[in-house]
Formats: C-alpha cells, sequence, structure tokens
C-alpha cells in the first residue's frame, strides 16, 4: 500500500487527539484508592440506576414511536411532510434547554396539554422519571428517526410487492418484510437514541429537575458533584465512560457491523 | 373467454410513453407477452397484478374467474394482496431474512393458516418440486436456478387464482434456464388458472405458451400461436423474431428427430440426448436449384410457400417437410428463380444450428 498523504494523517492525529487527551486526563486525575467508596455512595449508586433504565426506556420509546413515524414520513405522501419533517428533526439543532422549556410549556402543571391531564387524571410528569425518560426520547428520537427513515427510503421496494401478491396486508408485509429488511439500520438508530439519552442533561434538568433518585441522572450527578465534591464527579465521570464503552464494545460484533448495507 | 380466464384492458400513459393492451388468457392455459425490452411489459403486469401507481387519465379493468379487480371507470380498485394473482419475478426476490420453508409458508401464513399448518403446505410444494433438500436453507445460499424454483414454489402455495411470471428465466445462466424452464413448464402445465408469461425470448414463449401476445411501443402488434405467427408476422420485429426458426425435437448421437416435422437434424454435439430445442437463423440456410454437393450435413428437397420483401432481403419460407423461414438477398431471389410453389433445395450446416436442453 502506498503510504498515505502526510496532511491528512496529521489532521486524523489531531482530530484523535481530542477524544483521546480527556479520556488520559480523565484517567489522571481519578481518586483510584477512594474509588470504591465514591462509587458505592448512594447518590451514584441511584444515579446511575435511574440513567440505565431511562435510556433504556427512551431509546425503547424512540423505537416505539420513531419507526412509525419514519415509515410515515418514508411512505405516505401528504401536505406538510417535509415541514413536519422538519419539526421532527428539530431536537438535533436546538439546544436541550430550549427544548426542555418547551416541553415544559406545554406538558408542564401549567402546561397547554399539563394542566387537562393533571386534572383528570392527577398524573404529573415533570420532576418525575417519566420526565426524565419523556426529556431523554425528545432528544434521542431524531436520531432514530433519520436513521431509520434513511433505510426506508433506500430500501428494495420490490419484495414488499411480492409479500403483497402473495396475500399480505400492508401490516403484515411492514412486520414481516420490511422491518426485517430495515433491521441494521434499526439496530443502529436504537443505539445511537441510547447514547444520546444516557449523555442527556439540559432538556432533563429544565423538565424533570434534580432529584436524587427519581430525576438525578448520571450527568446531572457529575455536574452537581463538580462543586460540592470534585472526586465524586470525576468517579462518575469515569464511571459512564465505562459504561457507555462496555455497552458499545458488547454491541459491536452484533449491531455496529452489519449497519454497513 | 372461459369463467376462470384473466382478462385486462389497459391504457395509460407515463413519462410520454403510452400502453395500450387488451389480453385474454383462458383458465388452464399460457400465454405470452412477448416483446423487447421497453415495450411496456412490465407496465403490464404492474397493472395486472395492482403494483403500478396509475398516472391520472389511466384506463384499466382486470377482471379474474368473473371478479372484476380493477374498473377505472366504476372507481374499483382491489390492493395486491386481495387479487390471488401470484407473481414470479425475474430476480426471485425471496425474503432474505427467512429459511426456504418460511418463505414458501409465507403465503399460507399471509392468508390465515397456522404457521405449522403453512409450514406442512409449504413443505408439500417444495418436495413437488423435488427440492426437499434445500427447506433449512437461507435464500442466499440457493444457486440462481434453485432461487428461481423456490420463487415458482412460494407464489403457488399461496394458490392463487392466476399466475403471472416476469422474465422467469432471464437472469438465469443457460444450464439453470433449461432446468428452470423444465419445472416450469410442469407446473405450468398443471396449474389450473390462467398464466401469463412475460418475455423477450421468443424462445421461452414458444416452449411454455399456447398464445403468444407481441407488445412492441406499448401496442399489442400480434397475437396468435407460435405456428401462426411464424407464418404471417405483422411486422418487422415479429418477422425478426419468428424468423428465428425454433424446432423441439430429441437427440441421440448427434441426430434431432424432431417433435413436430417428420425430419431430422445432424447437429455437431454428439454427446445430447432427450430433449432439446433448436435454433436456425434464416440467414444460416443455403437455398439451390440442384441438389448441393458442399460439406453441408443438412440437405433436404421442399417447396417455397411465401415470397416477401423485408427491407432489403426477401423472406423465403420454406413449406415440408419442415417449415422454415430463410433471408436471402433480392439478387439470389431472381437468380434461383424463387417463387410461391416453385422447388428449391435448402442446406444448412451442422455448426449453423444451436441446440439447447429443452
Amino acid at each position: 500500500m502506498r503510504r498515505p498523504p502526510a496532511i491528512l494523517l496529521v489532521l486524523a492525529v489531531i482530530g484523535a487527539a481530542l477524544f483521546v487527551l480527556p479520556l488520559i486526563g480523565l484517567l489522571g486525575v481519578t481518586p483510584w484508592t477512594d474509588l470504591g467508596s465514591l462509587l458505592t455512595d448512594d447518590v451514584v449508586v441511584d444515579a446511575l440506576r435511574l440513567s440505565l433504565i431511562t435510556s433504556v426506556a427512551a431509546a425503547l420509546c424512540a423505537a416505539v414511536l420513531g419507526v412509525p413515524l419514519a415509515w410515515t414520513l418514508s411512505r405516505v405522501e401528504f401536505r406538510g411532510r417535509s415541514l413536519l419533517r422538519a419539526v421532527v428533526t428539530l431536537p438535533l439543532v436546538l439546544p436541550p434547554v430550549v427544548g426542555g422549556a418547551a416541553l415544559l410549556f406545554a406538558l408542564g402543571r401549567r402546561g397547554a396539554v399539563g394542566e387537562p391531564l393533571a386534572n383528570a387524571t392527577g398524573f404529573v410528569l415533570p420532576f418525575s422519571t417519566w420526565g426524565v425518560i419523556l426529556a431523554n426520547t425528545f432528544v434521542a428520537m431524531p436520531f432514530l428517526v433519520i436513521t431509520v427513515e434513511g433505510a426506508l427510503s433506500s430500501a428494495d421496494r420490490r419484495p414488499e410487492a411480492a409479500a403483497a401478491s402473495l396475500g399480505a396486508s400492508p401490516l403484515t408485509v411492514f412486520r414481516r418484510v420490511t422491518l426485517p429488511m430495515i433491521a441494521p439500520s434499526l439496530r443502529a438508530g436504537i443505539v445511537l437514541a441510547w447514547a444520546r439519552a444516557l449523555g442527556e442533561f439540559g432538556a432533563t434538568v429544565t423538565f424533570a429537575g434534580n432529584l436524587q433518585g427519581r430525576t438525578q441522572t448520571l450527568p446531572l450527578a457529575v455536574f452537581v458533584s463538580l462543586d460540592a465534591n470534585r472526586d465524586a464527579a470525576i468517579a462518575i465521570s469515569l464511571l459512564m465512560v465505562v459504561v457507555s464503552v462496555v455497552v458499545l464494545v458488547a454491541l459491536r460484533g452484533r449491531w455496529w457491523e452489519r449497519t454497513s448495507p | 373467454m372461459s369463467p376462470k380466464g384473466l382478462s385486462a384492458h389497459i391504457r395509460l400513459t407515463r413519462a410520454g410513453f403510452s400502453i395500450n393492451a387488451d389480453l385474454e388468457v383462458e383458465a388452464g392455459s399460457t400465454a405470452a407477452l412477448l416483446g423487447p425490452n421497453g415495450a411496456g411489459k412490465s407496465s403490464v403486469l404492474g397493472a395486472i397484478a395492482g403494483f403500478l401507481e396509475l398516472p391520472a387519465g389511466s384506463e384499466i379493468s382486470v377482471t379474474l374467474a368473473e371478479r372484476s379487480l380493477e374498473d377505472t371507470t366504476a372507481r374499483r380498485w382491489t390492493p395486491p394482496e386481495d387479487r390471488n394473482i401470484g407473481v414470479v419475478f425475474q430476480e426471485h426476490l425471496l425474503f432474505g431474512h427467512m429459511t426456504v420453508l418460511d418463505n414458501v409458508a409465507f403465503g399460507p401464513r399471509s392468508t390465515g393458516s397456522r404457521t405449522a399448518e403453512a409450514r406442512r403446505q409449504a413443505a408439500s410444494w417444495i418436495e413437488l418440486l423435488g427440492v426437499s433438500e434445500l427447506s433449512d436453507r437461507q435464500p442466499h445460499e440457493l444457486s440462481g436456478g434453485q432461487a428461481q424454483k423456490i420463487a415458482i414454489a412460494r407464489a403457488l402455495a399461496a394458490s392463487p387464482d392466476a399466475l403471472l411470471l416476469d422474465e422467469p428465466l432471464a437472469a438465469l445462466d443457460v444450464a439453470a434456464r433449461s432446468e428452470v424452464r423444465r419445472v416450469l413448464r410442469e407446473q405450468l402445465d398443471s396449474f389450473r388458472g390462467p398464466r401469463l408469461l412475460i418475455t423477450h425470448d421468443p424462445s421461452d414463449a414458444f416452449l411454455l405458451a399456447d398464445t403468444t401476445f407481441v407488445i412492441e411501443n406499448g401496442r399489442i402488434t400480434q397475437r396468435g400461436t407460435p405456428d401462426e405467427i411464424r407464418r404471417s408476422p405483422a411486422t418487422p420485429y415479429v418477422a425478426a423474431l419468428a424468423g428465428t426458426n425454433l424446432y423441439a425435437g430429441l437427440a441421440a448421437h448427434g441426430s434431432v428427430l424432431l417433435a413436430d416435422h417428420d425430419h431430422t437434424f445432424t447437429i455437431t454435439d454428439t454427446s445430447m440426448t432427450g430433449s432439446v430445442l433448436l435454433t436456425v437463423h434464416p440467414t444460416a440456410v443455403s437455398l439451390h436449384p440442384d441438389c448441393p454437393s458442399g460439406s453441408q450435413r443438412n440437405v433436404w428437397n421442399t417447396t417455397v410457400e411465401l415470397v416477401e420483401p423485408l427491407g432489403d432481403i426477401v423472406r423465403i419460407t420454406l413449406g415440408g417437410p419442415v417449415p422454415m423461414a430463410v433471408d436471402v438477398t433480392p439478387a439470389a431471389v431472381t437468380s434461383l428463380g424463387l417463387r410461391p410453389s416453385g422447388p428449391v433445395w435448402a442446406a444448412v450446416k451442422a455448426t449453423e444450428i444451436s441446440a439447447t436442453p429443452a
């Protein structure tokens, strides 16, 4: 193989350093001897449990709602489709704090939807674990919708026609032919959504607050601890790195590799 | 029109290309829709199967087994899954994430059978096609010919009222083609409903169909049996197709006894045995006033039936013992004194006769 162009290599090394240096920095300041007691602290254990529950729940919600949404955007022709597509992907560019505020105005105790909901059922979303899941889903679902819609739009439609000619209803075609065909992209979309939900901060803190055990996820715990207990913040950061790496590596063989068509 | 037959009337214009085609296929018979690429064959199939997004102003009516599936004047449209029309595609289009067995069971399952019952039906279709050993394979583990056989089994297992075959042999290599053609012919023969074969290959139409519709530029230019079409080609395209002389026969030791004519041809391949299809190009035949003394292995005495100018050549149609189209120059017509009912000697080299297993 010929030697790659030097300029590309230099830029690639700088790019890689951007990811590697903060990790080294984190490992450098980690209080290794106290790590055990820091990580078994109530605050940390609660935040880890909550983060895992809410990020997985948000990824599942994103899949259950996002796949039909992607299918509709890809397969149904209607007025305002482009507009809807833009709105759905808005959370990708919107600052999460703004998203959280918008959720609060709509679904908060005094919100347009939240107030009648609270009056009718007594169910209040903000400052609850459900609120965390909702905020996570809000920021994470666009990743899944974009991935899945792309797969649906580029998928071969002829197997669907073949299935219809065999007597399969449109829902059966979707379930038994379309969904398995786009499975690699769906898996990638779920992983992306889960990763986004795990790191979510702004929308969560705005919409759901920062209550230990109910809404305080790992990123929130890091932020709170940075002032009060720097070592704890470092320990939690390290924990997040480990959780992320373990999950991504564990899924790599089965989920990532097959995403390329 | 028999009560179980298929009839389709299709008028549509898409991207400046218009299709105007009427087809009728009797139950228990096979019709071929024969035409060059871009003639509108796929649109006709799409319209009958219900796959086609119809442009505004289309006039379509499709009737199958006395049931009106589509009638644009009555605003009636039946979705593909309710038409009960089986389709075999050029590329088998098996579902890549299912085993062969589940692919074939897909139709019965979709129409309400329980999984076990659907698989039982699928297994018996796969067995009928003689490929039981493939049941547990994934589609990507199959050869082209195997995959197409499974696609045929899948279409039949849904017990359709009619069968559409969209260039089912075009994507296969020569060996697989004759094998799949054999399976297809068996299955078509035992299928009770109407069957429509879409093809650009006259030998498929000749071997598999009872009637052929020729489609060119979106219009049906001729319909008839292969013999009828050969005897009186309506357009230059049909003439060129019909001019490809095709004969079915039985081969043994380098000789082929024709199935439909009292004649034997000599071919070069002495190893070929059993059913074969012979192709003789009209320019490969030479005509002579007397018995030729050359090296040709196939020489016979016959009469001229027809003399037709076709552009800058003249098509001579020979009569018995073996009807054949021969293309000669206008000069040869004069020098040989070719005229209808006149005697003539015909000769073909063995190397000019191509034989494929049928």
